[in-house]
């Protein structure tokens, strides 16, 4: 709803007969990242969601922020085997655990359009550099809420992603105030891993895909 | 400020955090392994815990601090304790890559680039003191699994445990017929050879000497010049084919001789380590329990099979047979005095305390049979710990026979003087106050600590933090507690304060670990 309602304020305040030099989107986008570690929040591909804005500089040039989020967790248990023989425990914790993380990113790039204006579909090519925080949390014991094991741990990534992409936007001179713009792109981030202290350390980098949805004004 | 402030302010305003009673779930995971090991090694500081699915060692203290253990990349595999009270060794395993492939450094890069057979593993003991690894690990034959130490800790011999090897990965060709001895303070190894399947090693009073038992062989080591010479072998048994398995093992208090009980027979070998000679006792079966009395200097043994206690003295090996009412598995020794009991399947129920000065014999009837039995400190009591029966009776003596039990044997009494406790649930660990005032007793899926006055047989309850699952002492007075917590949870009991402070979160060091790395790479 606080979307919505940032759209259309900027709708609000800048006019225009035409769709002009500024867009807002809604955004999703996924990283496959193939390392093992993911595979206690259950994590890769990383899914975030997100807002991301445009603001031409130049005739093909737009420069490009966006903030990010996400969640992934994972429950981990011994396996319980009907046949008793086989039903050893081999470890403390019989409730098992949970690990889940928490990932906001902001990125900010540049894009540039390979077709003029007036074409519905033009191919683009787009970097970003990004910083990313990750907040993993682990919990052996959910039901109690003074758990001594309720683990916190945080950590920070930079780096960067290029793609190539196309995005679709009815022609600015026949759209009116508003154009409707989506964007689908691939492509590759590098980064820094996740630190998180004693727990390890989550890689950050592989094949990347967004898709947005928005408006350009 | 990006870090400190911007991002989680980012967060939290657009996230709304993770509630604690709602994690996201996307999936769920087997556990294939253990993130920590709750059977912990107890040190004067605290107590050191195996990590198995991060391969790491975990130094937790009573203070709360934990820290890992830098093994230089090895992979532990096995923790011990060193009778010094600060020593831990450690089984530890290392990846080598003998590829000459550039741009090698992970294990998967050695199976990706390398050839067939490029990776090995090597074996190395790592000495471990204040959390920190002292000195170089010494290399070591990879399939020793145990150790043996002299008195002092000086000195420790590894052999297999063939009983407790569950993975046994030698990598072509086992020498079973060698021990290696280790200089603690140095590092040293030095392989020894010795009989077949070695996997009992005792030492004399003095740590001069090693007696190492092995199938048909028994060889005395001297640990003095540091060149472990053989000083003498003892075949048990002239004829090649037939193969004498010792089953048990023990020295007299003066280190002259060596007592051996064989499987499946009654012979008992008597090795005298300075006349170098060998005698054989005739017992009337294969003893199931041996134990060596110092004050009365003799020698007890008992029988799964047969009503009797045996006692032989270390002048002339002369065997004294009294009679028992029931079998006994089982010798537990004290100052003057052993106790006999018997823990087979069967559902016996006698508990014997034999004063060797006098060969007084005292009976307890332990309601129901035995699972295991603890003298305290003082010696003034001991505690066995029962478990259901076929109920036989009704009322009490069915709710009796239906549960487990704690007993408290008064060993002061010549009546048979004991207190009788009904548990409902398992007790899985039993300890005793250095005092020996009271037994401190863990029962299994509850939460609480009972504090069990050895006298009265009263107790209290001090609650707990999570369930427990084991008790163990360390330091002077110190008890920690292992609960059943995936992510690692220990307790720390102050006995004169009854504090318990619970130390968490130690098994998730190195938990997000994605590759192997080859520690030792750049140096081959």
């Amino acid at each position: 709803m606080r979307i919505l309602t940032t759209i259309l304020l900027s709708g609000l305040f800048l006019p225009s007969a035409f769709a002009g030099d500024k867009e807002l989107s809604l955004d999703t986008s996924w990283t496959a990242i193939n390392t093992s570690s993911w595979e206690v929040v259950n994590g890769s591909p990383l899914n975030t969601v997100g807002l991301s804005g445009g603001w031409d500089i130049g005739s093909n040039l737009t420069a490009i922020a966006s903030v990010n989020w996400g969640q992934t967790g994972s429950e981990h248990s011994y396996p319980y085997w009907y046949d008793e023989e086989n039903n050893d425990q081999t470890g403390p914790g019989t409730e098992g655990y949970v690990a889940a993380l928490n990932v906001v990113q902001v990125q900010a790039g540049v894009r540039t359009d390979r077709l003029e204006h007036t074409n519905w579909v033009r191919p683009y090519l787009v970097s970003r550099v990004s910083g990313t925080l990750g907040i993993m949390q682990l919990d052996d014991d959910t039901r109690d809420s003074d758990n001594v094991n309720q683990i916190t741990r945080t950590g920070t990534s930079f780096g960067g992603m290029a793609a190539i992409g196309i995005a679709v936007e009815r022609p600015r001179r026949s759209a009116g105030p508003f154009a409707v713009h989506g964007e689908l792109e691939g492509g590759y981030a590098l980064a820094t891993a996740l630190k998180f202290e004693d727990l390890g350390e989550l890689a950050m980098h592989g094949v990347h895909i967004r898709a947005g949805i928005g408006l350009r004004f | 400020m990006f870090r400190k402030t911007i991002l989680p302010l980012v967060l939290l305003s657009t996230s709304g955090c993770m509630d604690w009673d709602n994690l996201p779930n996307n999936g769920y995971d087997s556990i294939n392994t253990a993130l920590w090991d709750a059977n912990v090694v107890a040190v004067n500081n605290g107590i050191y815990v195996h990590l198995p699915a991060s391969n790491q060692v975990a130094h937790v203290k009573p203070s709360g601090e934990w820290s890992l253990v830098d093994l230089l990349g090895g992979q532990p595999t096995r923790l011990i304790g060193a009778p010094d009270g600060q020593s831990l060794l450690v089984f530890a395993e290392v990846p080598i890559c003998d590829s000459t492939e550039r741009g090698i450094k992970t294990v998967s890069d050695c199976l990706d680039k390398g050839d067939d057979g490029d990776l090995r593993w090597e074996t190395e003991v790592d000495l471990v003191r204040d959390g920190k690894l002292v000195g170089a690990p010494s290399p070591m034959g990879s399939h020793f699994n145990a150790l043996a130490f002299t008195s002092d800790g000086s000195q420790a011999v590894a052999y297999l445990d063939y009983e407790s090897a569950t993975d046994l990965d030698f990598g072509g060709l086992l020498n079973a017929t060698e021990v290696v001895f280790m200089d603690l303070e140095s590092g040293a190894t030095t392989p020894v050879p010795v009989g077949f399947a070695a996997d009992r090693i005792l030492f004399d009073k003095d740590d001069t000497k090693a007696v190492v038992f092995s199938e048909s062989q028994v060889v005395v080591i001297e640990l003095e010049s540091g060149n472990y010479e053989r000083l003498v072998t003892y075949s048990l048994s002239l004829d090649v084919d037939i193969e004498v398995r010792p089953q048990d093992a023990a020295l007299t208090p003066d280190g002259r001789y060596a007592l051996v009980t064989v499987e499946g027979s009654g012979d008992l070998y008597t090795l005298d380590l300075e006349a170098e000679s060998i005698n054989i006792v005739d017992l009337d079966a294969s003893p199931s329990g041996m134990a060596v009395e110092k004050v009365a200097d003799m020698t007890a043994l008992v029988y799964s099979s047969r009503e009797q206690v045996d006692l032989i003295d270390h002048e002339y090996f002369d065997v004294e047979t009294l009679d028992l009412d029931e079998p006994a598995t089982d010798v537990t020794v004290g100052t003057g005095f052993a106790m006999l009991f018997n823990t087979s399947s069967s559902n016996y129920h006698d508990i014997y305390r034999l004063d060797t000065a006098d060969l007084n014999l005292v009976e307890y009837r332990a309601k129901n049979p035995v699972v295991s039995l603890q003298i305290s400190p003082d010696e003034g009591h001991a505690v066995a710990v029962t478990r259901p029966e076929p109920a036989g009776g009704s009322g009490l003596d069915a709710l009796t026979d239906n549960n487990w039990g704690v007993e408290i044997l008064s060993l002061s009494s010549d009546s048979g003087f004991s207190i009788n406790l009904i548990s409902e649930s398992e007790p899985v660990g039993v300890a005793f106050s250095a005092d020996s005032a009271y037994a401190l007793v863990l029962l299994e899926g509850i939460d609480e600590l009972l504090k069990l006055d050895l006298y009265a047989g009263t107790y209290t309850q001090l609650p707990l933090e999570d369930t427990p699952l084991g008790i163990g002492s360390f330091g002077s007075e110190g008890f920690y507690i292992t609960h059943d917590a995936a992510l690692g949870l220990v307790s720390f009991l102050n006995p004169e304060t009854e504090d318990i402070s619970a130390v968490g979160q130690f098994a998730i060091g190195g938990l997000l670990q994605s590759e192997t790395e080859l520690p030792r790479q750049e140096e081959e």
